[in-house]
This record gives C-alpha cells, sequence and structure tokens, in this order.
C-alpha cells in the first residue's frame, strides 16, 4: 500500500511537469501569434495609410504632405530625378511627301514629372513599416 | 489482492493514454498557432511586395503616358498640318457606314504609320488584351525603362509600353458646316508596364487602358472655299488638335505576356 502510495505521488509529480512544459509551449506559442496578429494588423494599417497617400499623388489630387496619421508619421519627399531609357530609336514618319515631318519623341513633361516617395513609420518608435515611390500623373 | 493489482494496472494505463493524447493535442494546436503566424507574415510580405510593384508600374505608366501626350501635340500635331482635306477624307469614308473595326484600325493604322513619330505596333510585342479593341487596331509604341530604388534600398527594374491606337466605337465622322469641315477620329491610349524585383522576379504587370465610352480624338479642321477660289491653303488644315483620354488601370491583366527584363 505505501509502495503503490509513493508510485502515485511520482506520477502525478511527471505528470504535472508534462502539463507544465507543453502548457508553457502553448503559452509562448499564442504570444507568438497574439503579436504576429498585432503587427500585422499595424503593417495593414500602414499600407493602407501607404496606398492613400500614393493614389492620392498618382491620380492628380496633389502630393500629399507629411504628418501624423493615428498611430503612424507619414513623410512625403518629392523630386524630379525620374530618368527612364527608351528601348530602341524612334520612328521615322514619311507624311506622304509632306514637309516640315518630324520624328521627334517630346520627352520633356515625362522628365519634369514629380517623383514622390512616401515612407510610414510608427510613432511610438519610429520604425519604418511601409514605403513607396510613384509619380503624379503627366 | 491479484484483482486490485490488475485493476492498479489497468487505471495506470488509462491514465497514460489519457496524457498522450493530450500531449499529442497541446502539439497540434501549438504547431498551428506557429503555422498561423508564419503564414500572416508571409502574408503580410506578399501584400507588401504587391504595393511596391504597383506604385512603381504606376510610375512606368505616367512616364509612358507623359511621353505619348507631350509627342502628340508636338510632332504628331505638326505632321497633321500636311495632311491634304481630300486624304483626310478617305480615313473616314473609307471605314463604311456604320464603320467596321477593321477598316477603322487599318485606316488609324494608316495615319499613325505616316505621321506618328513611335514604331508601329507590328513592330512591338505588344500582346492583344481583353482591353483592346477585337481586331486589334493598329497603333504605334514607344518602350521605356527604368530602374528605381524600392523598400530596403533594393532595385526594382520596370519596362512600360504605351501608345495610341484606334478604338471600334464611337465612328470617326467628317462634318462639314458650310464654312468649315472638321474631321473627329477616336483614338485610345494605352500602356503596359511590368515590374520586376531586386532578385529578377516579375512582381506584376499594370494595364492603363481607355474605356470606350470615353475615347479620345484626332480632330482636324479645314477652312471650305469657295469653288472658284481653291488657294492651296485650302487643301490643309487650319487646325489639329489631340486629346489623349484618361484611362483606368488593372492590375495583372491575365491576356498581357510579360517580355524580358530590360
Amino acid at each position: 500500500m505505501k509502495r503503490r502510495r509513493g508510485s502515485t505521488l511520482i506520477e502525478a509529480l511527471m505528470a504535472a511537469v508534462i502539463v507544465a512544459v507543453i502548457g508553457g509551449l502553448v503559452v509562448i506559442a499564442l504570444a507568438e501569434a497574439g503579436q504576429a496578429g498585432q503587427r500585422a494588423m499595424v503593417a495593414a494599417q500602414a499600407r493602407r495609410v501607404l496606398q492613400q497617400e500614393l493614389e492620392q499623388a498618382r491620380s492628380g489630387r496633389g502630393v500629399p504632405t507629411s504628418g501624423t496619421t493615428g498611430p503612424f508619421t507619414v513623410t512625403v519627399t518629392t523630386s524630379t530625378n525620374i530618368q527612364p531609357a527608351m528601348i530602341g530609336g524612334p520612328w521615322t514618319p514619311d507624311c506622304y511627301g509632306g514637309s516640315p515631318c518630324s520624328n521627334g519623341i517630346t520627352t520633356s513633361t515625362m522628365y519634369a514629372l514629380t517623383y514622390v516617395k512616401v515612407v510610414v513609420s510608427y510613432t511610438a518608435d519610429g520604425t519604418v513599416v511601409a514605403s513607396g515611390t510613384t509619380t503624379t500623373p503627366p | 489482492m491479484e484483482r486490485l493489482r490488475l485493476l492498479h494496472k489497468a487505471q495506470r494505463g488509462q491514465a497514460l493514454l489519457g496524457a498522450l493524447i493530450v500531449v499529442v493535442i497541446l502539439g497540434v494546436l501549438t504547431a498551428s498557432l506557429t503555422t498561423l503566424a508564419i503564414e500572416g507574415q508571409q502574408a503580410g510580405t506578399v501584400a507588401r511586395d504587391q504595393l511596391t510593384a504597383q506604385s512603381i508600374a504606376e510610375t512606368g505608366i505616367n512616364a509612358g503616358l507623359a511621353t505619348v501626350q507631350a509627342t502628340s501635340q508636338n510632332a504628331f500635331t505638326n505632321n497633321l498640318f500636311t495632311v491634304t482635306k481630300s486624304y483626310a477624307q478617305t480615313w473616314v469614308t473609307g471605314v463604311g457606314s456604320p464603320c467596321s473595326a477593321s477598316s477603322v484600325a487599318y485606316n488609324i493604322g494608316d495615319m499613325f504609320y505616316h505621321y506618328f513619330p513611335f514604331t508601329p505596333s507590328a513592330g512591338q510585342p505588344i500582346i492583344n488584351t481583353i482591353q483592346r479593341s477585337s481586331p486589334p487596331a493598329s497603333g504605334n509604341w514607344i518602350r521605356l525603362w527604368d530602374a528605381v530604388a524600392g523598400p530596403g534600398g533594393q532595385t526594382y527594374t520596370w519596362e512600360v509600353q504605351a501608345g495610341i491606337e484606334g478604338v471600334g466605337s464611337p465612328c470617326p465622322t467628317w462634318n462639314d458646316n458650310g464654312s468649315q469641315t472638321i474631321m473627329m477620329y477616336p483614338i485610345g491610349a494605352y500602356a503596359f508596364a511590368w515590374v520586376w524585383g531586386p532578385q529578377g522576379q516579375v512582381l506584376g504587370e499594370m494595364t492603363e487602358y481607355t474605356p470606350s465610352a470615353t475615347p479620345g480624338y484626332v480632330v482636324m479642321t479645314y477652312t471650305d472655299c469657295p469653288a472658284y477660289y481653291q488657294p492651296s491653303t485650302c487643301n490643309y488644315p487650319t487646325a489639329v488638335q489631340v486629346a489623349i483620354p484618361a484611362g483606368e488601370l488593372l492590375w495583372d491583366d491575365p491576356n498581357v505576356s510579360t517580355p524580358t527584363e530590360p
């Protein structure tokens, strides 16, 4: 009877250890999932803010301004350094012999496009959570 | 005594089995939660990459359409001032009444081929898409590319193929009001932009197309002269306007294939 009582105690201790270990793992997993969910939510919010700002610039509703939106700080910088290259040369139309006939491709408006860079950071710790670039429309 | 021992043994076995079941369930739960967290992170990365690609593609489209618009206002417009009235009339009368899409495509193709300084579509790897008229109209196209800094300071590449084409509807018109004759030829502006990531992987494609309800126009105005007075100036336009229409955007048009990275 005494031996059985001792055996039961060891079994109970072992069970407690196993439950504690597994329970600990579950708690860690839950915490990680919770943090990941929170990060995903913050990132999704930041992407929405970024998308709105980029869409404003692209659609011709003006260059967005820097400032704060909810928990985020939005930083907008502009430049005109877009320098695309052309693949292939210009086509030379003949105007059916008409004159003057120009094969000039006008690129000045392309080079004058305003390049808009938007950086969204988390105001609490300054972490950059989303960034993107676009241009104002021609 | 023997029965009691057997009973205890059975109870111990049941407890072990129960513990094993709990361990397995908790293990599966832990693995599921971990997988969920990883998948959530991956989904976030995909969404971020798509946003990056879209904004860069928009840059390419804006650059392409800026060149289309500016070239239309300059070289194309200037060249159209050399079109005789009789020849312009054939572009309209030759399409039939009501007009046929293939005739419109042929005649606007003739206009672009002889007067627009972009490469005719026959020489371009442009793919027919659901947004373009059927049969595909002839148009002239330009290809541009650039490399830009994206998230993390990494380099992304874009290419745009942009141009103008005829549209199947409405039909072109030739309207003589007694003092002047005005030709209106509907056109569409199109641009296809692709974006490649830092490892050369294609991140996506964006199409900007002209909706059929809101085409642009090539408008040429000729002054009517009396039969007894026909100076050479009466044969050429007194005004030419090329209005490029606004477009709509479509992400990852399924009918557009991807060119090789520039």
